[in-house]
């Protein structure tokens, strides 16, 4: 037992200097150390004052350092999915980058008249309540940027323009979180911009905020960032595949993006107890939106078991087959995977690796795919050829093949192994196919989804972007001047070093 | 003629017939005013239109009296704020005013 009041005190040792030779002030640690000799004995003080002799002195506490400079970076908080989803509710979420009064960056600001822009607080966080317009500001930014920024880490940090970034043209993506009032949200590359709308069911309390749905807000954001990559898309006489695809992207982000947060992963795991195909939240796609609409699984759903010819040619809904397919390939390389380094990673960590893999085969296959009229199996024959590139396990390409296959997007070659439950999931190079190739054919290149029109208007050029780098030596100084003086730097000019960053990227 | 517009498109997706029109049922100034506004959806449709997604779709289907077919597509942004073009809207107030 030990007591402050059973034994004498040792005396306060003398406060050493230390001699820094960056300079730095380490009086708080110094502070610290004399209150930890006021504190009750600790058992060394009480090793001493029983008079057992030491082996030798105790050293000085050594200082650690503060980091410096400051890391940038601001807390939001977001929806984990969306106000429906009570079980899973808002998060504190933190964007790595420097985010300026709006909220705002280099890449992306935020409109709401009356509102914006929205202050940080001392922190530099965007910290406020739901149900206020601060909070949409703050959420909708968030998503939008996480999205950006999980597309362009999974490219290898390459930066993706907008689709007007050419010319050295810098210009934001602006995210309209309360545009007006209506049942929709949109991308428009007319306007650069994401609007996002509310509407009150007749009967309900209070409005449904779209842009509360990270699901419809990761799905706009999509659009806008295929937009950047393959502006050929959204133009004139592409077929219904091709709008298709940009819809399946939309929603294929808000899955990725959910997979990419490791709470939401783990959430998954133990909700369907690692199987993707028992009923979960990340399949059900913009819940609140379609329960709004009569559709208690979600406004679409990913894991679905659509057939090419069981859908019409609008886009979204022939959108169901490719993200059905992709959400399919999604849980069969989990369960590969898990099978695999069962004993080795928590599944969470396993769906959250497969997910990032996924999202970047399926990414650069659809910047290999022609520039305009893409269709399915364009991209199915992309992902195959990238996927093999980059050495995966041939059983991925059998996933590939064989959901599309069975989704009637490509034509079979053999009776399929996974209807047949005849696939080995302990082989990586399990294949059904005879050739390892990327030459699938469309099985129906008369379906209309192939031959229709959509007759869509005027298209601009795109552009690749090379990886930027900014001057951060300069924001930093910028940043300790202001936090140290309080001397207040104009938000333009804290991002000016990025934005002329961008300029050189966007030739 | 006879017109018939479907809407499509937004975010929640989906179709929607907005109606037919037969100007063999209508006089003969309404029926000038249709053809009318025909053209205009025509020279609409070939200038430059919004792009972007989850945008609204007007699929616009004419049949002459001869039978000879015509697809006319026009795009809205859906924006609240930003009304329907006025050739648009004025043949959605006929179709609206047949029903």
């Amino acid at each position: 037992m030990r007591t402050a009041v059973s034994y004498p005190r040792s005396p306060v040792p003398p406060v050493r200097r230390h001699d820094d030779p960056t300079g730095e002030d380490f009086g708080n640690v110094r502070q610290a150390s004399r209150t930890a000799v006021r504190d009750p004995l600790g058992p060394a003080e009480a090793v001493e004052a029983a008079g057992i002799p030491r082996a030798m002195p105790v050293p000085p506490p050594i200082p650690v350092p503060k980091p410096f400079p400051v890391p940038l970076g601001s807390r939001f908080f977001i929806w984990k999915q969306d106000p429906s989803v009570g079980a899973l509710g808002r998060r504190l979420v933190f964007i790595p980058s420097l985010v300026v009064n709006g909220p705002r960056d280099a890449r992306i600001d935020t409109s709401l008249v009356g509102t914006s822009p929205v202050s940080r607080n001392a922190d530099g966080d965007f910290l406020f309540l739901a149900d206020t317009p601060e909070g949409d500001c703050a959420h909708t930014f968030a998503v939008v940027r996480e999205t950006l920024t999980m597309f362009e880490r999974v490219r290898g940090g390459v930066t993706i323009a907008w689709a007007w970034n050419v010319g050295g043209n810098t210009d934001v993506l602006t995210a309209y979180p309360r545009a007006g009032v209506t049942a929709n949200a949109f991308y428009s590359r007319g306007q650069k911009a994401l609007k996002f709308f509310f509407f009150t069911l007749s009967g309900a309390p209070e409005p449904l905020f779209t842009c509360r749905s990270l699901d419809i807000v990761a799905h706009e954001s999509g659009h806008a960032i295929l937009d950047g990559l393959k502006s050929g898309w959204l133009g004139i006489n592409n077929p219904p595949q091709t709008g298709g695809l940009h819809e399946s992207f939309g929603d294929l982000a808000a899955i990725f993006l959910a997979l990419a947060q490791l709470d939401q992963a783990d959430a998954l795991i133990a909700m369907t107890k690692a199987d993707l195909h028992q009923k979960n939240f990340l399949a059900a796609l913009a819940e609140q939106f379609g329960a709004a609409v009569g559709r208690p699984a979600g406004l679409r759903n990913a894991d679905n078991d659509l057939k090419l010819s069981q859908v019409s040619n609008e886009v979204h809904e022939i959108s169901q087959i490719f993200t059905g397919a992709i959400y399919d390939i999604l849980a069969d390389i989990f369960r590969y995977e898990r099978i695999r380094q069962s004993k080795t990673k928590d599944p969470a960590l396993v769906l959250m690796e497969v997910g990032q893999h996924l999202c970047g085969l399926l990414l650069s296959a659809l910047i290999r795919a022609p520039d305009t009229g893409a269709l399915y199996v364009d991209v199915v024959n992309q992902m195959l050829k990238v996927s093999k590139e980059q050495n995966d396990p041939q059983i991925y390409r059998t996933f590939i093949y064989e959901r599309f296959a069975l989704r009637e997007v490509v034509a079979t070659e053999a009776p399929l192994a996974l209807a047949r439950g005849i696939v080995d999931w302990r082989d990586a190079a399990f294949a059904s196919r005879k050739d390892d190739k990327a030459d699938l054919v469309a099985a129906d290149l008369q379906h209309p989804s192939v031959t229709g029109s959509q007759d869509r208007s005027g298209c601009c050029g795109t552009m690749q972007s090379p990886e930027y780098a900014r001057d951060q030596k300069t924001l930093d100084a910028e940043l300790k001047k202001l936090a140290e003086e309080g001397v207040t730097i104009p938000d333009a000019a804290l991002l000016a070093d990025e934005v002329a960053g961008l300029q050189r990227t966007f030739k | 003629m006879i017109i018939r517009v479907t809407r499509s498109g937004g975010f929640g997706g989906g179709e929607e017939k907005l109606g037919a029109l037969d100007t063999g049922k209508l006089d003969g100034s309404a029926v000038a005013r249709i053809k009318d506004l025909v053209g205009e959806l025509e020279r609409l449709a070939a200038r430059d239109q919004a792009i972007g997604a989850d945008l609204f779709r007007y699929d616009v289907d004419i049949e002459d009296d001869q039978g000879a077919r015509r697809h006319l597509v026009l795009i809205h942004e859906g924006d609240p704020g930003v009304p329907l073009p006025e050739p648009l809207a004025q043949l959605l107030a006929a179709l609206e005013g047949r029903r």
